[in-house]
């Protein structure tokens, strides 16, 4: 079977958190402190403490992956780990507060470590469900040899509608410089672009001219055609090899690049959660351990 | 105008001019086509592609000629103006034009800046992932955490230090203030001054300390007597080790086992104490200790049989309450009924032991109100209605002393006495004076008569009937009645509360049908409490932790506010 983060070395992770977890639960339900359970108990105090040493060591894992000389572990392992042992916080930090909530910074911190948490499973749901989609849907070809190809297409129709006439070298030159992908942070997510697949991959003009904005694929596509009804004799065949390059190969990878970056995107996104919100939990887990001690 | 054009390229030597032409017109045209001014051969460029016009006082104007446009300072462009000098973009070309140069009017400068427009084109590429975008997750941690540190951790210490800080973000529907830090509901007693955090929390990093406790809780007692016990010394006995603020208003006092056990399960190994080891109320717990009045027989005491309060074990088999009384429960509570003056009555337990208000405690017993229909005072037949004064010896004799002068002094007084002079017993004429030889007489017999009635009343009838009576007499009437000792609450060191034992018949606890003596202690021993109260680890019985009876500030022990060792901290 293949490896994941989330089998790996027979889920031995899982069973480490498993055993954490049962072990705190059974510390809870045994214990008989003197005031209700609260993190100030004996036992509220070690799960505490154990809860902030173990957010600490899971944010080191964003330290680690970066280290990629350091033969601690395999940054798989640790990513195992990360998961579980994350999960397990769950469990931990929620016996330490002894179901006690409130409108304070210990429940903002709490609340965060969900959010934080939360944001991670969908992670882990990520990283095993897109790369998949990803595969399916580019093929053999990386993603920056989908870049390329379409570069290659468009100096190639470049250079055969500069045979053809200057009015089709326009337009082709138009075609490259309008056709998108990628762009803002909707237009990478929602992968929605104008019907631009023949205009050549280039960025979207940041100027909109109502001039330019001229019934683009439609009319590049009426064009191409009146162009073969007219000119069957001297160019006709340059210009069937134009609209098969632009419409049969163009199009094509012009959209698995699109739904690739739109996957990607997918798969990045939940970060953007994830480590803004955990830097906030470490504020607020400071401002807890801070606040409950200045006022002992 | 006089324009000069230049090829140039950027290479490691450093500008290399490839190609120089000067021109002197107002237009100039770009593009693929070689008539043009500007000829620029890559297949990114259309034939006629753009056009400048040169104007005499700098102003530029560009215009595109093909729909592809071009680049005017970096934006893209269908037409545009540039002032005095600028740069166009035409494909993968940079046309870098400037004013007044060298001597020229105008000096544009040409230079390819990529292999091709598709490259120019690639190089512009948009945001192609998220990381390439506005979003930054190392902006948005910093913005968190700074945020977040800030306003609930730096705000409110700066509050703390400084108190005018403190009033305005207390005050301010924005700032947060330390109120921010609270974990839990402060208990209702302490609420309506909990706003101020620093009112408990009176130094940074220190617990609360015991005296800020006391400067409201002065009148509280301790618990032992800090002369003879350092608490402190035993254990980390602090107020606040018990009493937890900020776990709502349930938990503020701890009802726990554990509270006593800690100390009391080993105290003797502890401490020296007289104090017996007590762990729970259904293991480890003596039989109760009622305070009763007890005979002392000690032979070197000056009085023998001195009565002493003392705490006796209900376990003794010779355990005795001195009352002073000689009251039968038995015979008081015959099934049958007793004669009384106003006939047959049965009575029961109530008919005597009535709760005060609260219903947790037994009034005291008063011989007016309980004993005096039955056991009335009456002394002569001769005024049936009349009773002698109550628990005060002295009021009796006189009044006795009285009666008798007066009907002396009247006559007519029935007697079957034959030994009553007829002076005392005939009818007088009214207004008629006794001689001073008859009044001597009748006075004499009434001295007489009251001492005897008060010897009877005292020892037989009246107050000896009830009252442990001794004739002593070096007291003023000759006779003593002791004092009545009924205790109001048998269990000093023990709460006992009969309200919340309603339930419960008194026979279930007190076996008063049988006792023929008042020195009977009628008082349940534990055995009868454990039938229905368990320890903490009784499963089917009341759960009856060390507090539900007893509690921690000992009620006749020292104040906190006066303990030696608080005052000089």
């Amino acid at each position: 079977m293949h490896q994941s983060i989330l089998n790996y070395r027979g889920s031995r992770y899982l069973w480490w958190s498993l055993l954490l977890c049962i072990g705190a639960i059974v510390a809870y339900v045994i214990d008989e402190p003197a005031m209700p359970p609260n993190g100030g108990t004996a036992l509220g105090y070690t799960l505490g403490t154990m809860s902030a040493l173990l957010i600490l060591w899971l944010m080191w894992f964003g330290i680690r992956k970066r280290r990629y000389r350091s033969r601690v572990g395999t940054v798989v392992g640790w990513l195992s780990a990360h998961v579980y042992l994350g999960l397990s916080l769950v469990i931990l930090a929620t016996l330490h507060t002894g179901f006690q909530f409130g409108w304070n910074v210990h429940t903002l911190a709490y609340v965060l470590m969900m959010i934080v948490i939360i944001s991670g499973i969908y992670g882990v749901y990520c990283y095993l469900h897109f790369p998949t989609l990803m595969t399916d849907n580019r093929g053999e070809s990386a993603p920056d040899s989908l870049l390329r190809q379409i570069q290659e297409i468009d100096r190639q129709a470049l250079s055969i509608a500069s045979e053809i006439s200057d009015e089709t070298h326009e337009k082709v030159l138009n075609s490259i410089r309008r056709s998108s992908a990628g762009g803002g942070v909707l237009k990478i997510l929602f992968g929605r672009h104008k019907k631009s697949n023949l205009e050549g991959l280039v960025k979207e003009a940041r100027v909109e001219q109502k001039s330019l904005d001229d019934r683009d694929v439609d009319s590049t596509m009426a064009f191409m055609a009146s162009r073969i009804a007219h000119n069957k004799e001297d160019s006709g065949e340059l210009l069937r090899q134009l609209t098969d390059l632009l419409i049969g190969q163009k199009e094509k990878l012009l959209s698995q690049l699109r739904r690739d970056l739109q996957f990607k995107a997918y798969m990045d996104l939940w970060l953007y959660i994830h480590v803004p919100l955990t830097f906030a939990l470490l504020a607020a887990l400071i401002t807890h351990i801070v606040s409950v001690f200045f006022y002992w | 105008m006089n324009t000069r054009i230049r090829h140039v390229s950027h290479k490691r030597k450093g500008l290399v001019v490839q190609n120089e032409l000067v021109i002197d017109k107002q237009t100039i045209n770009i593009g693929r086509a070689t008539d043009q001014d500007i000829f620029l051969s890559d297949l990114g460029v259309a034939y006629r592609h753009a056009r400048l016009t040169l104007a005499a006082n700098g102003q530029i104007g560009v215009t595109s000629l093909t729909s592809s446009g071009i680049y005017v300072n970096g934006r893209f462009a269908q037409s545009g103006s540039i002032k005095g000098s600028g740069v166009v973009q035409v494909g993968p070309y940079s046309i870098t034009i400037e004013r007044n140069k060298d001597g020229y009017d105008y000096d544009i400068t040409i230079e390819q800046i990529a292999q091709d427009v598709v490259e120019i084109q690639s190089g512009q590429l948009p945001a192609m992932s998220l990381e390439e975008t506005w979003l930054s997750r190392r902006r948005g941690a910093w913005v968190f955490f700074l945020l977040i540190l800030i306003a609930f951790l730096a705000l409110p210490i700066a509050g703390y230090f400084d108190r005018g800080l403190g009033e305005l973000e207390r005050h301010s529907a924005l700032l947060p203030d330390d109120g921010v830090w609270l974990s839990g509901d402060i208990s209702a007693p302490h609420k309506h001054f909990a706003e101020q955090c620093d009112n408990c929390h009176q130094k940074a990093f220190q617990t609360v300390q015991d005296e800020t406790c006391v400067t409201c809780h002065a009148s509280t007692t301790v618990h032992a007597d800090p002369e003879l016990f350092d608490l402190h010394a035993l254990q980390d006995v602090r107020c606040a080790s018990c009493h937890k603020e900020h776990n709502g208003t349930d938990y503020l006092i701890r009802r726990d086992q554990k509270l006593c056990s800690d100390c009391h399960k080993d105290l003797s190994q502890r401490v020296e104490t007289d104090l017996d080891n007590i762990s729970d109320f259904s293991g480890q717990h003596p039989e109760f200790r009622p305070k009763l009045r007890v005979q002392v027989s000690d032979a070197a005491a000056e009085k023998p049989n001195m009565l002493e309060w003392q705490r006796v074990s209900l376990k003794r088999a010779d355990i005795r309450h001195e009352t002073g009384l000689k009251f039968p429960h038995d015979i008081h509570m015959d099934v049958n009924g007793l004669e009384s003056p106003t006939g047959n009555r049965t009575l029961e337990c109530s008919s005597c032991h009535q709760t005060d208000a609260s219903g947790s405690y037994m009034l005291p017993l008063e011989f007016e109100q309980h004993c005096q229909e039955c056991h009335q005072l009456t002394f002569d037949e001769n005024s049936p209605d009349r009773e002698l004064p109550h628990s005060n010896l002295q009021a009796m004799s006189s009044t006795l002393d009285e009666y008798y002068a007066f009907m002396a002094l009247r006559g007519n007084y029935s007697d079957d006495d034959a030994s009553t002079p007829a002076l005392i017993t005939r009818r007088r004429i009214p207004g008629k004076v006794l001689t001073p030889a008859e009044r001597k007489t009748a006075l004499a017999w009434a001295q007489e008569k009251a001492a005897d009635v008060k010897e009877e009343m005292i020892e037989f009838r009246a107050c000896g009937l009830c009252h442990k009576v001794v004739r002593d007499t070096a007291e003023p009437v000759g006779w003593k009645v002791p004092d009545v000792q009924i205790s109001q609450r048998w269990f000093t060191k023990g709460a006992f509360d009969h309200a919340s034992h309603q339930a419960s018949e008194c026979a279930d606890c007190h076996q008063a049908t049988l006792s023929k003596h008042s020195e009977d202690v009628l008082l349940p021993g534990i055995k009868v409490c454990r039938d229905c109260h368990g320890g903490q680890a009784d499963e089917d019985k009341l759960d009856s932790g060390c507090v539900s009876c007893h509690v921690f500030h000992t009620p006749d022990a020292v104040l906190l506010g006066r303990t030696p060792d608080r005052s000089t901290e």
